[in-house]
């Protein structure tokens, strides 16, 4: 069995014109390479040590364990055929290869989402520590950038107006004394400072620092000082645990790692961008359970009724006319364990009111004086 | 020794090879969707295996005088590199998120300065994603290779980059010209070594004429729109269509020409012993496949569109009403949703990189080889095998998440 092969002997970049010589003079075990052109052997290569290469594309290329590294025999398609017919055995060796380059891919496929994973559930973890170890001064000054942000996206031109500038009225002191008597006796990092401010969107949040804010949309859907005292409660629990801060930092790890891992920043942003959702989705149930317990652990120290968060957010979500209370219940879903939470009766809950009936006729009408916007103007 | 007297291979002095490429952009179509559509179940893994195969492909189907290149990296050297690069970005990623908690001035001057150390990184991992390419090429047999330090030469890129910033872009031609020097000057192939004999002056005439074409052309643009009347203050819509469009055209032309030119003058410069390269790129080749992609693209953006109408219509029956400027609302929409834009996203950047694939890289590649001659090419028979280790991975994998080196 004889093929035209082109050979280099990896020592010179002479190529030759050889054939290839198996089963030559009965020789079964060592193959023969011939130099045409010289019409003599120029290499005897063992038949156990060929090793068939990937490399090749259309053409097919042959090399030897115990010659020079660069030693090739480079084959023709044509005459591939022939020497595949004659040592099947090289294709199926490059085929087992082939099979083990597939497990690798695999393992390392798993690894990567294993990795993920662990980083998925343990963030949320790892946020905590890392807050821990924040400076409260640090996430205040960060506070008041986020605070202008949010002001900007929220409040348009002249960002988000107070209802009650004057912060020795009757409101924003009885406000004060709430927040007082609900953070008294809780290690709360920063003093937490509450702004009723004008908006036609009905919602309450926390930034990281402790500025919490309650819109006028949401005051106005607001009917009892239980309800008022309720929500800001739980507002009041993002800020002792740091939620907000958590959030920033399992979000802004999040996307960068993904990105890295998953290669190129911008063809797989995508997937960093999907994750940070996950993330965070899973991040915010786990925090509005605690705030939720912060709520009802304040509602001993500040005598308020609890589940009447619970009652507020199913009015809102009721007027589902009002698409933009999706705003509120995203950040807030509303789930039958939670009101059951919620519900769990707490020493010392009072019946009593948490506000006197002036201070809460003071405070649900603290932004009629401003003009405020049809709730629905915003509305296509 | 004098080896070069073989009677296999009879010296014809002064004999001219070819360089051919028996690439196509259909058969290269045909190697990567496969690989983009894997992309999706190994989350991203499988683009070292893709790669490996890329390259591949491009050697196995480059015919320098007759014999074929061939490249012997494999994907895992790739996957390993890539690995050792996050040692490196992790941490970068930490003192990313840092900086932005600082105020506003330091934050600033964080950003810049890990910008820089990022380029500067970047010149190192290019240096080394070199050496690793070439020291995985093989050709009748024997290795390239590649001395020199990739510190040196990232250094020097830095500092070239510096002026080219302070020069307003002037010192580029002759940045390029060093730094292509400092690579050739430490590449070898098997134990005989390249060099490069351009003057620093060599792309002055290359660039100038298509710098002040450029120019002139401009200049003679804006003459006319303010000559025909144009209220710059409030230029209308077909105005600035028409402006923005000539200035693209121009730019790309520009770039073109530019390319050929550049790529023809650097790559002539280089010798090895008594033979030379002789390239010329055409510039015309690279316009036609540049009107082919623009044709491919549009193609492709309006069937893109026509999807995105048919999608949006169903989403809109959902979200009719939303407030827009709500995130968490935005946010809200099913996750199938999410899933189908995440989908739609990278099935965008799946037809982008694969036109850009197999009309751009490959068209380039193509051109080059087919402008390449090798003057005194049998003075190449008398190399012989060098000291032909492989070069460690770690730029290839820094290179990799820096997105620098293409082939």
């Amino acid at each position: 069995m004889q093929i035209p092969a082109r050979f280099y002997d990896g020592l010179t970049a002479q190529p030759i014109n050889a054939l290839f010589k198996l089963n030559a003079r009965g020789h079964t075990s060592l193959a023969a390479i011939e130099d045409v052109d010289r019409d003599r052997d120029v290499a005897h290569w063992p038949v156990n040590k060929l090793r068939l290469l990937p490399n090749g594309g259309k053409q097919t290329i042959l090399a030897c364990d115990d010659q020079p590294p660069g030693a090739r025999l480079v084959f023709a398609k044509k005459e591939a055929v022939q020497l595949r017919e004659t040592l099947p055995g090289l294709w199926r060796e490059l085929r087992r290869k082939g099979w083990g380059q597939a497990r690798i891919i695999s393992l390392a496929t798993i690894t990567l989402a294993a990795i993920i994973a662990v980083y998925v559930f343990g963030v949320p973890l790892f946020a905590r520590q890392i807050v821990g170890l924040v400076p409260p001064q640090t996430e205040i000054a960060l506070g008041a950038r986020i605070k202008q942000q949010i002001e900007a996206a929220w409040g348009g031109t002249n960002g988000l107006e107070l209802c009650d500038p004057n912060t020795g009225s009757l409101a924003n002191q009885a406000i004060a004394r709430f927040v007082r008597q609900v953070t008294d006796g809780t290690e709360t990092p920063f003093p937490v400072r509450v702004a009723v401010v004008d908006s036609d969107i009905p919602n309450a949040f926390a930034l990281p620092g402790g500025q919490t804010y309650y819109f006028s949309a949401l005051l106005k859907q607001t009917e009892s000082p239980d309800e008022f005292a309720a929500v800001l409660a739980h507002e009041i629990g993002h800020v002792v645990h740091r939620h907000g801060m958590q959030q920033l930092v399992s979000s802004a790890g999040t996307g960068l790692l993904i990105g890295f891992i998953l290669g190129d920043a911008t063809g797989l942003s995508v997937g960093a961008i999907l994750g940070a959702a996950v993330i965070n989705t899973k991040f915010s149930r786990e925090a509005e359970s605690e705030a939720d317990e912060f709520a009802r652990q304040a509602s001993a120290r500040a005598p308020f009724n609890a589940v009447a968060l619970a009652d507020l957010l199913d009015r809102v979500a009721e007027d589902d006319e009002d698409t933009a209370s999706f705003a509120l219940l995203s950040t807030h879903p509303l789930t039958v364990e939670r009101r059951e939470a919620l519900r769990q009766p707490v020493e010392g809950a009072g019946i009593e009111e948490p506000f006197s009936a002036e201070e809460w006729l003071a405070i649900s009408h603290m932004c009629d004086g401003l003009n405020i916007k049809p709730t629905r103007t915003k509305k296509k | 020794m004098a080896l070069s007297g073989d009677a296999r291979n009879p010296i014809e002095p002064g004999r001219t090879a070819e360089v051919t490429f028996a690439g196509s952009g259909f058969s290269l179509a045909g190697l990567l969707i496969p690989g983009y559509l894997l992309m999706l179940p190994t989350l991203g893994v499988f683009r070292f295996w893709q790669l490996t195969a890329k390259r591949r492909y491009y050697w196995s189907r480059t015919f320098i005088d007759g014999d074929a290149l061939e490249y012997t990296g494999n994907a895992v050297q790739l996957l390993i590199g890539f690995l050792l690069a996050l040692v490196v970005f992790i941490p970068t990623a930490g003192i990313y998120f840092w900086i932005g908690t600082l105020d506003q001035d330091p934050q600033y001057a964080g950003y810049l300065i890990v910008a820089a150390v990022l380029y500067f990184l970047a010149g190192y991992a290019e240096y080394r994603a070199r050496r690793f390419r070439f020291t995985r090429t093989l050709w009748r047999g024997l290795r390239f290779s590649q001395s020199g330090s990739a510190w040196a030469y990232a250094v020097r890129r830095l500092l070239w980059s510096i002026g080219v910033l302070a020069t307003a872009g002037l010192a580029y031609p002759f940045m390029r010209i060093d730094l292509f020097r400092y690579a050739w000057n430490n590449t070898q192939y098997g134990d005989r070594s390249f060099r490069f004999t351009g003057k620093w002056h060599l792309l002055i005439g290359a660039v100038l004429p298509v710098a002040l074409l450029f120019a002139v052309l401009s200049a003679a643009g804006v003459f006319v729109a303010i000559e025909s009347g144009v209220d710059w203050n409030r230029p209308s819509n077909a105005e600035l269509t028409i402006v923005a469009g000539a200035a693209f055209i121009l730019l790309t032309l520009t770039f073109l020409f530019g390319r050929a030119r550049v790529t023809s003058r650097l790559y002539s410069a280089v010798e090895i012993g008594n033979a030379g390269l002789s390239v010329r790129v055409s510039a015309a080749r690279l316009v036609g496949q540049a009107i082919l992609y623009a044709i491919l693209l549009t193609v492709a953006g309006f069937l893109a569109l026509l999807l995105i109408g048919i999608a949006s219509k169903t989403i809109e029956a959902r979200a009719a009403g939303l407030d827009h400027t709500d995130i968490s609302a935005i946010l809200s929409i099913g996750w199938w949703q999410l899933g189908a834009l995440g989908l739609g996203y990278l099935a965008i950047l799946g037809v982008l990189s694969l036109l850009g694939e197999a009309i751009l890289a490959l068209g380039f590649w193509k051109a080059v080889a087919r402008g390449t001659r090798i003057n005194n090419a049998d003075d190449l028979l008398s190399v012989r095998r060098g000291k032909a280790e492989e070069s460690a991975v770690i730029g290839e994998g820094l290179a990799d998440a820096l997105n620098v080196g293409a082939y």
